[in-house]
């Protein structure tokens, strides 16, 4: 049996999602609101409005930082590889945490780059390289940070269309996403990162309580040992070891996300945005040893979401077994994307009224403590990194905030209109956001650590590195699809071909590159003055 | 598989028992720390105010 548009609606709408909990998210949303927009009054020069006067203590960090990473992204996309992957999708949650407490123990790159006292990642460039390659790194920053956040929306407005039984085709996707960024825009832009801080932390509260109970409820009521056997049943040894080649990971896929678990932490510029705005390097290590537990969590609580997804659709009725675990003929609903669908569909069914409003809630607070720190750290790299070093004159602190301001609301018109057009076939969205963080940081790596750490490192290999950061794009399903086709004629069969081109191995290979190119060129092209800190 | 299953088991016990005492930490921790950061940013901007 195959599920029809109408009977997709109808199975979606039956939920538990009720007046009460629209009631529960709308009070929510309004005390958020109201905190962020009071604490406009402190924001009074740039280095309150993106760094919250580098007062921030420890426990604040840690909840502000678990509140970022900890989006509603990330839940819908690890709950989506949960669903497809089962338990074998807890390696990316163990590899995140591990990283993440080796960096906090050695403070490995962020203890000396808020020991220099930059604002941002590229501020460093221009103090260890020149200001060409500071303009450069901000450039590729912004564009590879505004893309990687690109589908944010989409999925923050899926999850609220998934749990509250709205139609997906009815153009209420459209309307949440919009109604969504208003609101994450209004307190952004006037209160900066204090405003960010202050309800990232309220967020976190709601976040972590939301999550833990949310988990608690799914073990009782599908039960512990039921929810392995089921995978077990149905997967195989795939569903549970990531190093088999059959099942979703294997070997390749593992080194990536030990890759992108080093850069989740040390290399991406809104968790070195939490680091650089700690009170001293003692708390920035404190901060990242302890944030391991939620770099943790913040993959296995929602990969165990979409495990236990699969096992309620797996088990439910035929109609949810049909609807979510086979595939959808082509003409049954073109806003639908069942792995996607599956997690908050699954809460929608699983919980009471009420607590459902809070886990909507909460998620909603996990959007929105993502969005706002994003919006803020890509336009404030904007401003400081290319719009300020590129001024004739010496810009005020006002006129700073002001640019800083404008760019939130352009970019958060890019987000519209991005989440409304990019196709979302084929990649998952951890792959599409892996690709295109990769942009950034397979430059960034080697520029950042070979900067920090190695005194041979020149501009010129900065500069390189930074550019072959680009070649990351090749990862991305819709350029694969081009390149395979384009080379078919004289490689052979194009699937076959983008199956080679697989996005791990893109990124892989990107970092490889940048490597190379940084210390070949860092040798071959030696500075001939000695950088800013030796200079200072 | 079995070996598999007990590691996934220990692991997702472990890490939702550290989380869960991480957010009562940093919840608690966190209002002191929100506390000292608004009146460490009013005193800022009162220093500015008479700077002025």
């Amino acid at each position: 049996m195959n599920a029809t548009p109408e009977q997709v609606v109808e199975l979606l709408r039956q939920t538990n999602f009720s007046t009460l909990d629209w009631a529960i998210v709308v009070v929510y949303l309004c005390v958020s609101l109201v905190i962020g927009v009071w604490v406009k009054q402190y924001a009074t020069d740039m280095a309150a409005y993106i760094g919250a006067g580098r007062s921030v203590g420890v426990w604040l960090g840690v909840a502000t930082m678990t509140g970022t990473e900890l989006g509603l992204v990330t839940v819908m996309y690890s709950a989506q590889i949960g669903f497809t992957g089962g338990f074998a999708a807890f390696h990316i949650a163990v590899i995140a945490g591990l990283v993440t407490f080796v960096v906090g123990a050695t403070g490995f790159v962020v203890a000396p780059l808020r020991a220099l006292g930059v604002l941002t990642i590229p501020e460093f460039y221009e103090r260890r390289f020149d200001r060409k390659t500071r303009v450069v790194g901000g450039v590729l920053l912004s564009v590879a940070g505004v893309l990687n956040m690109g589908l944010f929306l989409k999925m923050g407005s899926i999850f609220i269309v998934g749990v509250t039984g709205l139609s997906p085709d009815s153009g209420a996707l459209t309307v949440v996403m919009t109604v969504l960024l208003l609101l994450v825009l209004a307190y952004t832009v006037m209160g900066g990162m204090i405003s960010v801080i202050i309800t990232d932390y309220i967020q976190f509260v709601l976040l972590s309580f939301g999550l833990l109970l949310t988990v608690g409820v799914a073990i009782w009521r599908l039960g512990w040992e039921n929810i392995f056997q089921v995978v077990a049943a149905e997967k195989g040894a795939a569903g549970f070891d990531p190093l088999q080649g059959e099942g979703e990971f294997g070997p390749e896929y593992v080194l990536w996300m030990l890759v992108v678990g080093l850069i989740g932490c040390a290399v991406w510029p809104t968790t070195v945005a939490r680091a650089l705005a700690m009170e001293s390097t003692q708390a920035v290590r404190r901060q990242f040893m302890w944030s391991s537990i939620s770099f943790t969590a913040r993959f296995l609580i929602p990969n165990f979401f979409g495990i236990c997804a699969f096992v309620f659709f797996s088990t439910h009725s035929t109609e949810m077994r049909e609807l979510f675990l086979s595939p959808l003929p082509g003409g049954a609903s073109s806003a639908f994307t069942p792995s996607l669908y599956a997690m908050p569909v699954f809460l929608g069914h699983l919980l009471p009224t009420g607590v459902l409003g809070i886990v909507a809630a909460a998620m909603i607070a996990a959007f929105m403590s993502t969005h706002d720190s994003y919006l803020l750290c890509w336009s404030s790299v904007i401003t400081q990194d290319i719009i300020a070093p590129l001024a004739k004159s010496e810009m005020t602190d006002q006129r700073r905030i002001f640019i800083t301001r404008l760019l939130i609301v352009a970019i958060g018109g890019f987000l519209l209109f991005w989440g409304l057009f990019y196709p979302l076939e084929g990649d998952t969205i951890w792959s599409y956001m892996a690709i295109t963080g990769a942009v950034y940081f397979t430059g960034a790596i080697p520029v950042l650590v070979g900067g920090l750490y190695w005194k041979q490192a020149s501009t010129a290999g900065a500069f390189s590195a930074l550019l072959m950061g680009f070649t990351a794009l090749v990862g991305l399903e819709p350029v694969r699809q081009t390149l395979a086709k384009t080379l078919a004629p004289v490689m052979g069969d194009s699937e076959t071909i983008a199956a080679a081109l697989s996005a791990e191995r893109c990124g892989l290979a990107a970092l490889l590159l940048t490597c190379v190119m940084f210390v070949a060129m860092s040798l071959l092209f030696p500075d001939t003055r000695p950088d800013a800190r030796q200079r200072d | 598989m079995s070996v598999w299953i007990m590691i996934w088991k220990v692991v997702f016990v472990i890490a939702l028992s550290a989380f869960a005492v991480l957010a009562v930490g940093a919840t608690i921790g966190g209002a002191r720390d929100v506390v000292t950061l608004l009146n460490k940013l009013k005193q800022d901007r009162s220093n500015t105010k008479s700077d002025q």
